[in-house]
């Protein structure tokens, strides 16, 4: 539906966008995913048409709109900051894009649409308000209201809810995913924020120094993540990594041959190869698949306890693993102290491996017969 | 390193209670969090304790001694802000070594404490850069180094993470109560961010309105909410609550053709001055558990909503008016709009008073 083809942009020395490849399908709800700075409003800008591209093309529905001005691409957006009229009360701020000369809408057709989406949003209260005397998380609904109330053809949000309490966040975000659902409508947004993005994305996009690295649903990208970056951006907690050395027949952790992380000999293989006879490589695994346990067990590694985190429906341990620092998810009868020896176990099914220079993922995947296949 | 102890605090501003009566027991090298919503008199009882506020009633103890009275300085307290306030035109050595300095300690004493905490805080390659240009993991350490270079009684800490990218904030929360305990120093810790309360705090004190609402180590409080604020406002996402009628050892579900049959002896007893009256039922997400099939005491609803969340997903339903959310893993294949069967643990269930929001049974 929406593509964006080989975009680039930069301000002076700083190329925000680099050569960026973007495709939103019809009624998908598409979110850039990444931190600070890594372009992810510059993308939207050239979406809308606030932006010229340096090169590159934006497509809709396989025409060229690079150069067509924002109304006339008919894209509704709604950014962080979200741009209400402060001296106008919630019915006129709603009714505002639909008064717009563009559409010429009967204001009978006006007070009915309005009245819809203010139900639709529960604000139907808040309608004779004026917008400066609302609550942050009242004015992100109008914010929203307003973007919903034409029937433009695709939604383009910039962060439309991070910057609120996590408490509005939670409920604004199932909010979004519900009108998305029910109205059946395509929406492009970015975030920092990988928990919000995680639950409302039909498909993420992984975005980091203006390029995107990695695209899919939520779930495929945390079980497949292709680098060490698409790993550290969309997990919470993180993934840990490891540095590691890969020898003749086994893997240990760098400046500590006396770790011995075990690995089939296949795997082995694999990573040899891949390296071509260097030693060093990441090794990744998510905090819930590290076993834990406060007895000493075969094949498990000693580590030292330096704190607990709960949170709330599970605790997590921050452990000392050498100099590596892990945490792992804690099963819930294990109550270890700081100071404490910790026994960890980390399956060799469960590991990732990355190339320690470029980052990029090493792939070794459990064939059918459970044979490792390459 | 001290214990730390407030007596009946209160802080007036005219006729504004910005805190009024909070009493707080401070064990040494715990890690305290103070939690509530702006305006909830958090940041007025962490200046009364820095002693940038005079309280206006109460008293202030470090271990035996009162310091109620007693200036910043003469305090020996540690503060780091959100913003860290570093000298950017000094490098890392001039910026902790200024509390010092500011002291006329001896060089050699200097030089000594200095070894100490670049050990601690893994500062070494560092100490000749200019704060300004480093990045803001190091700065923390940084601003860190500098509240504990004179070994004060105790550190405040005020929403030191609410600057950061989400990401980089979990971070860099990790790394905080790793150094504290590392260091075993008595730590206040002000925040309105409930993830970082839980991940961080020995205790957490949730405050509202300038008062304590509830007091107790991470566990407790999540597991055990004396009020349905207490109960919302922890987790995430906060916990689920059903408005119910109570009649006889049954809780009917409001918004649903649901009742409830509860089979815990002590629930019935204290439940029995509600019967026929309203109750809320609150129950945490990882406490429903969902079925294909049915069963007996099964609540048949349809999906709203799957929202995926890594290793686990939340699971979205419409009980009366409210998003009831149910934590799940990914085994059960489920489809939006689909019914499923929602099962809640007895042994998990919170009651709450109508009327007050107080609880009944946790």
């Amino acid at each position: 539906m929406l593509e964006l083809r080989d975009i680039t942009k930069a301000f002076g020395d700083i190329v925000a966008v680099n050569h960026l490849d973007l495709e939103v399908k019809k009624g998908e709800f598409f979110i850039i995913l990444g931190p600070t700075g890594a372009g992810k409003t510059t993308t939207l800008r050239i979406t809308i048409g606030l932006e010229k591209p340096d090169s590159g093309k934006v497509l809709y529905e396989g025409q060229d709109i690079t150069q067509l001005s924002p109304p006339l691409r008919d894209f509704a957006f709604m950014f962080e900051s979200h741009n209400l009229y402060p001296v106008l009360n919630v019915y006129d701020n709603l009714a505002f894009p639909l008064r717009s000369p563009l559409f010429k809408v009967p204001e009978s057709e006006v007070k009915k649409r309005v009245e819809a989406i203010a139900d639709e949003l529960h604000i139907t209260h808040l309608l004779p308000r004026r917008v400066s005397h609302l609550s942050g998380g009242e004015q992100q609904r109008v914010a929203l209201g307003r973007a919903l109330i034409r029937r433009p053809k695709i939604y383009i949000l910039d962060e439309p809810i991070s910057s609120l309490d996590y408490k509005l966040r939670e409920e604004l975000q199932t909010e979004f995913k519900r009108i998305h659902e029910e109205y059946g409508i395509t929406i492009l947004s970015a975030t920092h924020d990988n928990v919000s993005a995680m639950a409302m994305a039909s498909r993420i996009g992984i975005m980091e120094n203006g390029r995107i690295l990695q695209v899919g649903a939520p779930r495929d990208i945390y079980t497949n993540p292709m680098s060490v970056s698409v790993a550290r951006i969309i997990g919470a907690p993180s993934m840990n990594f490891i540095d590691c050395v890969v020898g003749e027949t086994s893997l240990w952790m760098h400046g500590h041959q006396e770790f011995v992380i075990p690995l089939s000999p296949p795997i082995v293989g694999i990573l040899r190869r891949e390296l071509k006879g260097q030693g060093r490589i990441l090794v990744g695994i998510w905090p819930e698949d590290i076993m834990v346990s406060e007895k000493i067990q075969e094949g498990y590694l000693k580590a030292l306890v330096e704190n607990i985190e709960y949170h709330g429906a599970e605790r997590f341990v921050n452990l000392a693993l050498g100099e590596s620092p892990l945490k792992a998810l804690l099963i819930r009868n294990c109550v270890p102290k700081h100071g404490a020896e910790i026994f960890v176990f980390l399956p060799e099914e469960k590991l990732y491996f990355f190339h320690p220079q470029n980052g990029l993922r090493i792939y070794v995947q459990l064939g059918r017969n459970g044979h490792y296949a390459f | 390193m001290a214990r730390v102890r407030l007596e009946s605090l209160k802080k007036h501003y005219g006729s504004v209670r910005a805190i009024d009566g909070v009493s707080i027991n401070i064990e040494s090298g715990q890690l305290v969090v103070l939690l509530g919503p702006s305006g909830c008199g958090k940041t007025t009882t962490l200046r009364c304790i820095a002693g940038l506020e005079q309280p206006t009633m109460g008293k202030i103890y470090f271990d035996d001694r009162e310091v109620t009275h007693l200036s910043p300085s003469e305090r020996n307290v540690g503060m780091v802000f959100q913003f860290y306030a570093l000298y950017p035109h000094m490098n890392v050595y001039e910026n902790i070594t200024f509390p010092l300095r500011a002291c006329r300690v001896p060089r050699k004493a200097i030089e000594t404490k200095v070894k100490e905490v670049v050990q601690i805080f893994q500062l070494g390659g560092l100490l000749r850069y200019k704060a300004s240009i480093l990045p803001p993991g190091d700065q923390q350490r940084v601003a860190l180094a500098r509240a504990v270079i004179r070994d004060p009684n105790v550190l405040l800490l005020d929403e030191p993470l609410s600057a950061l990218d989400e990401k980089f904030r979990e971070e860099m929360r990790s790394e905080l109560g790793k150094l504290q305990k590392r260091i075993g120093i008595t730590t206040i810790y002000v925040t309105h961010d409930q993830r970082e309360a839980m991940a961080l705090g020995d205790v957490i004190v949730v405050m509202k309105d300038g008062v304590i609402v509830q007091m107790g180590s991470p566990e407790e409080l999540y597991e055990h909410p004396q009020s349905v604020f207490v109960g919302n406002f922890l987790g995430t996402p906060g916990m689920n609550f059903v408005e119910c009628l109570y009649d006889n050892g049954l809780l009917f579900l409001e918004g649903t053709e649901h009742r409830l049959s509860l089979k815990r002896s002590d629930l019935f007893a204290k439940l029995s001055s509600y019967q026929g009256k309203e109750v809320i039922l609150g129950i945490r997400p990882e406490y429903v558990s969902l079925f294909e099939k049915s069963f007996e005491n099964g609540l048949s609803i349809a999906i709203l909503a799957i929202e995926p969340a890594g290793r686990y997903r939340l699971v979205d339903f419409l009980i009366g008016e409210r998003v009831f959310r149910v934590r799940t893993d990914w085994s059960l294949p489920l489809i939006v709009g689909h019914k499923v069967y929602l099962y809640f643990s007895e042994d998990h269930i919170c009651l709450f008073d109508r009327s007050s929001g107080e609880a009944i049974v946790t």
